[in-house]
This record gives structure tokens, C-alpha cells and sequence, in this order.
């Protein structure tokens, strides 16, 4: 103990005993201070008012603006930049390279010249990108990447050396020098319309088709799921639909994305046909140009005769892709589990599936969890497995469950899938994977 | 050969249980739903943070922030709180933009002309705003790496240590500033203008 004629603590020692552990011998001392124990007081309501400044709070529709513009523009992360074992580069080189064909990097939208005005619809989802020449005869290539609603662009006049490309999962749009507007609905193209310039449309499976000013295209009959052979051919990693929790959706994104199609069926494809054209942009301008002779003819939405017979499985599988296209996540759960029922083919397997993925998407993680582990149980040899193992894996190394999550994630990097593979991949790294050679 | 596929944001929340770490290390391996979840939890606060350094529209610096999380998120330890982690990455752009800046004037005068906060009774109230006002501009008028001591340790409440290591000073160095911010404050209250 101090005798008590010892002396003040300092304005220091004072000012870091506040919400903290004070000593015992501050304590004692303040005790029999009045000059300390002021001070000490002085701090704690210097402490209160600071805390109750007024909190600058940002407007929501700026967060959420601010939100949208972040995840658009973020780039890829460092880790999946460098760092990786050489195959597994190989394999996500090889897997864009299908895709896009080239090298794609991201830059801030002011470091492009060629496009000089871009506006889009109220919630309308896309990317920019940059694919740079490989060689010196190659141009440089402006991606948009558009899933979902309408952006309007206006392209400065392009050098030899230059493109301009509009990506949706299922066509190009491309232009030397135009203002044109591209519409897409779920990753498709919906319409292209031409004010000025000359834009080439380029639709999978379709001859390409050369929009003049007051032109447009239009998709009257959206396309169906795709099938087992377009699963199968190169393209279909052009755009590929993205996974609840496939290699890019990760852990946090469980519930918040799903894929856009369903990549394959069994038998009897389920064809949905659009009962009216699709409606006007939100940015068409009024007296916009009439539909030019190239726009396909619109299909009979009551030529019955031309559509496949519909099973009750089937049935009940498209009407759980309904349900999940009207947001009712839940619902199709109900109806894709009413077609996986007793089933273990390939509507079987994509019927629960698509049951894990509007589980996730619902917020009902554990049951999707359960589903998984159900899955992986009955499909075992399924081409799903891989990314239901991934989606498992992911979402047990979110819970904790380390040695659960390597033993799934171990199975996900041998899937036939490199996106499935690389994502595996790179959640192993940061597990810190003891025996990353281990197989599953 | 350089390149990326990445997924379209669909807009609805991450399962609730994910903790901040977990978002973290979705974002390590590209997840861009968990930036947008992140984004969610903490963006008021860095918004705070970011608008009292600066004075006036952070805007520019709390996206930046976000994207420096997402570029690093990969190297996240787990050694702060993500809310730490991200207040620190904040604290490092606001500096660079005050650097950019070249003067704090704008600063000073937002922050003085921001609505104050009210007690009960009038008289009480007519005091109560001039002492948060004489605070407000303390605050303001600090020297900016004073300023994110204070705020960081005695409004966000980010401990010591774990401030230290998110500013990349010894802690020593944290605690001597942490001090002379509040002794340039502690005149306020006494009726003392900044």
C-alpha cells in the first residue's frame, strides 16, 4: 500500500484507467482525491458527449445504390489471383476460356473510352470487363455482361483494334460505333433495339442477324430449360448458371443466389411459352421504332400440338421452377420435393437439387443442409454431386465443422466441374487443408 | 492469361447465422453476395466513422473501404473483429483522403453545422447543444491521426489493443494519442472554445 502522501497519478495514467481495468493503486488514490476524481469525471463525460454526437447515417437508397455499383465493380479477390497450384489455374483458364476466350480483367468504368454513356433500368444487373488482346493481332474486346434488365449504350465510333460486345448467357451483341438499348430477363436476351449505328446479334444455335437503325430484335418465345446436350457441349460454360452455392456463390451466398436454368432434365423437356410479348423497356423511348421485319413471328401460345406430354413429375418440377421465379422460395421447395419423390433419375436428381437450392434460397439452411447430406447419400454418381458436395462442404466450414467441411470439399475438387473444382480448391487453401494430394 | 467469371448479385441476405467471419471468408474466395451481406452489417458505421473524419460525403471512401475488405478479405486472421478490421481499413482511407485534401477546413465547418443532438429541458437542452457543438468541433478541429484514435477508441469503442493493430501503431503510440485528444478536449467542457 502507498502511503498516502503519495503523489497524483498523471493525466496518463488517469486517462487510461477509464473503461478499463483501473489499478488498485489509482483506485485507492482517487478514493482520497477530489483534483483526480474530477479529472477522471471530466473524462467520462467528455466520453458521453462524444458518444452521443448526432450518427451521419447514409440515405438507404444510397447504400443500396452504393451496394449494387460495390459488388458490380469489385474485382476478383487477391486469392484468386495468384497463389494457386498450377493445375487448378489451368483449370480455371481453361474454363473461362470457353467462355470469353481471352485474358478478362476488371477495371473502374472511367478508365474505358470506347463507351461513352451507359444507363440501366431500375434494378437491372450487369458487369463490365475488359478482355485484353492475347496477341498483337487481336483487339481489345468491352464486355457487358447483362443479366437482367435493360441497359441503353451509346459506343464512341471503335478502331480496328476495338470491340464492343453485350454478353447475355445466350447471346452477343455486338456493335462498331452505335446507341442501342439490350434487354435480358434472367441472363437471356430479351430485345435489342438500334437508334443509331449497326448492331449484330448473335443468338446460340441461331444464325447471326444484322440490326440497321430502327431495327429491332425481339424474344417472344423465351427459350426452355436447357438439355442434356447443351449440358454437354463447350458452350454451355459460356455463361453457366451459377449455383446456389457453386464454386462462385460460396458460403455466404447459400440463399442469396440460384441458378438461372435448370442445365438439364430427363426426359420430356418442359417447354414454357411466353402467352404475351415481352413488355416494353422501362427506358424505350416514346415512338420508338416499329418491329422491324427481322423480328421472329410470335408463337401461338395456344398451339397445344406442338408441346411435349407433360408427366406428373414433370409437372410438378415446373411448376417448383415457377414458384421459384415468382420468389416463392418455399413453395418450390414443396413442389420440387413432390418431384424428387421415390425418383432416382435424372428428373429425380435435378428435382432435388433444385429442393436444396430453394431450401437455401428460402433462409431454410439447416433442412437444405439436411438435403444435401441427402443427396449426396442417393445421387452419389450424379453430375450434381460435386456441387452439392461443395455446397455442403461450404456451408459445414460456415458452422465450424472443419473435418466435415474437408471431407466434402476434398470430393467437390475431384468433380468434373473446374469451376466446382477451383471454388474446392481455393475453400481448401483456406481451411488450411492439412494433405491438400488427399483424395476423398 | 488472367480472368474471371463472377455471379450476379441476387439481392436477398446470407442465411442469418453466418457470423461476420464466416462473410469474410466467403468474400476470400470471390462470393460477392457475402461483400453485399458485409456491406449490410457494417456499412452504417463505417459511414459514421468515415463522415466524422472526413466532415462531409464519405461516400467515395466507404465504398473503397469495402472494396480493400474484398480485395483482402483472403488475408482476414481472424486477429480483430471484422467490425475492427473494416473501421481500420476505413481510418486508412479517410487518412489518404485527408492527404488528397490538403485541408480540414470543410471538415470543421460540416460537422459544426450538423444537427445536434437535444436534452429534456429547454435550458438543459440550450446547454447540452453548445457543449455537444464545442465537442463536435474539438473533435474536428484534432489533427486527423488524433481524430481516428478518438473516434475509434471512445466512440466506436474498438478496444485498445485491437485499435493499435488495426492502425498499425505500437500501442503506446495509440494510448499517447488517444491521450492528448482527450486533454485538447477536456477544455470543451469547461465552456473553452476549440
Amino acid at each position: 500500500m502507498k502511503p498516502s502522501n503519495s503523489p497524483c497519478p498523471t493525466f496518463e495514467e488517469l486517462s487510461r484507467s477509464m473503461g478499463g481495468l483501473r489499478s488498485r493503486r489509482i483506485a485507492a488514490h482517487l478514493a482520497r482525491c477530489e483534483t483526480c476524481r474530477r479529472t477522471c469525471a471530466a473524462l467520462a463525460e467528455l466520453e458521453e458527449v462524444a458518444r452521443s454526437l448526432p450518427a451521419p447515417t447514409p440515405a438507404p437508397h444510397a447504400a443500396r445504390r452504393m451496394e449494387e455499383t460495390l459488388v458490380a465493380i469489385a474485382p476478383a479477390p487477391r486469392s484468386a489471383r495468384g497463389g494457386r497450384p498450377l493445375p487448378r489455374r489451368i483449370a480455371a483458364g481453361a474454363a473461362i476460356a470457353a467462355g470469353i476466350a481471352a485474358v478478362v480483367a476488371l477495371f473502374p468504368a472511367e478508365e474505358r473510352a470506347p463507351l461513352r454513356h451507359l444507363e440501366a433500368s431500375e434494378g437491372a444487373r450487369f458487369e463490365r470487363l475488359t478482355q485484353h488482346p492475347a496477341g498483337d493481332g487481336e483487339a481489345a474486346v468491352e464486355l457487358v455482361r447483362l443479366e437482367q434488365g435493360t441497359v441503353a449504350l451509346q459506343v464512341e465510333h471503335l478502331s480496328p483494334k476495338e470491340r464492343f460486345v453485350v454478353t447475355t448467357a445466350d447471346a452477343e451483341v455486338e456493335v462498331r460505333g452505335t446507341r442501342f438499348e439490350v434487354d435480358a430477363e434472367d441472363g437471356l436476351l430479351r430485345r435489342v433495339a438500334v437508334s443509331e449505328g449497326r448492331v449484330e446479334v448473335r443468338v446460340r444455335g441461331e444464325p447471326p442477324v444484322l440490326l440497321l437503325p430502327g431495327q429491332r430484335w425481339l424474344r417472344l418465345d423465351p427459350p426452355a430449360p436447357s438439355g442434356v446436350d447443351q449440358m454437354a457441349s463447350a458452350d454451355a460454360l459460356e455463361e453457366p448458371p451459377v449455383p446456389a452455392a457453386s464454386p462462385a456463390a460460396g458460403i455466404g451466398a447459400m440463399a442469396a443466389s440460384i441458378p438461372d436454368e435448370p442445365r438439364a432434365i430427363a426426359s420430356g423437356q418442359v417447354r414454357r411459352r411466353s402467352p404475351t410479348p415481352p413488355a416494353p423497356s422501362p427506358l424505350e423511348p416514346p415512338g420508338a421504332p416499329a418491329p422491324s421485319p427481322l423480328e421472329p413471328p410470335a408463337s401461338d401460345p395456344d398451339d397445344a400440338s406442338a408441346a411435349p406430354p407433360v408427366f406428373p413429375a414433370e409437372e410438378a418440377f415446373a411448376s417448383g421452377w415457377a414458384a421459384l421465379r415468382d420468389g416463392d422460395a418455399g413453395e418450390a421447395a414443396r413442389r420440387f420435393a413432390a418431384a424428387a419423390e421415390g425418383r432416382h433419375d435424372a428428373l429425380g436428381q435435378d428435382a432435388a437439387y433444385w429442393e436444396i437450392v430453394a431450401l437455401g434460397r428460402s433462409g431454410a439452411a439447416a433442412d437444405a443442409e439436411r438435403r444435401m447430406a441427402r443427396f449426396l447419400e442417393r445421387h452419389r454418381s450424379s453430375p450434381r454431386a460435386g456441387e452439392v458436395a461443395l455446397m455442403l462442404g461450404l456451408r459445414l466450414a460456415a458452422r465450424g465443422d472443419r473435418a466435415g467441411a474437408l471431407a466434402h470439399l476434398r470430393a467437390a475438387r475431384t468433380d468434373a466441374d473446374p469451376r466446382v473444382r477451383e471454388t474446392a480448391g481455393q475453400a481448401l487453401d483456406r481451411l488450411g487443408d492439412p494433405d491438400p494430394d488427399r483424395l476423398p | 492469361m488472367r480472368s474471371k467469371v463472377v455471379p450476379f448479385l441476387r439481392g436477398e441476405t446470407p442465411p442469418p447465422e453466418l457470423t461476420d467471419e464466416a462473410l469474410v471468408a466467403a468474400c476470400g474466395v470471390g462470393d460477392r453476395g457475402a461483400l453485399a451481406a458485409l456491406f449490410r452489417r457494417h456499412h452504417g458505421a463505417i459511414h459514421r466513422f468515415c463522415a466524422r473524419m472526413l466532415g462531409d460525403d464519405p461516400d467515395d471512401v466507404v465504398q473503397s473501404t469495402f472494396l480493400v475488405a474484398w480485395e483482402d478479405a483472403a488475408r482476414f486472421r481472424g486477429q480483430s473483429s471484422v467490425r475492427a478490421w473494416l473501421l481500420g481499413i476505413a481510418a486508412n482511407r479517410a487518412r489518404r483522403e485527408l492527404r488528397n485534401r490538403g485541408n480540414e477546413r470543410r471538415a470543421v465547418e460540416s460537422i459544426r453545422a450538423r444537427p445536434l443532438a437535444l436534452a429534456p429541458d429547454p435550458r438543459e437542452q440550450a446547454e447540452r447543444r453548445q457543449l455537444v457543438a464545442r465537442v463536435a468541433a474539438g473533435i474536428a478541429a484534432l489533427p486527423p491521426e488524433l481524430r481516428e484514435t478518438f473516434l475509434l477508441c471512445t466512440i466506436e469503442g474498438i478496444p485498445g489493443p485491437e485499435a493499435a493493430r488495426i492502425l498499425d501503431v505500437r500501442p503506446g503510440t495509440l494510448w499517447r494519442r488517444l491521450h492528448d485528444a482527450r486533454k485538447r478536449l477536456l477544455p470543451l467542457l469547461d465552456g473553452d472554445e476549440p
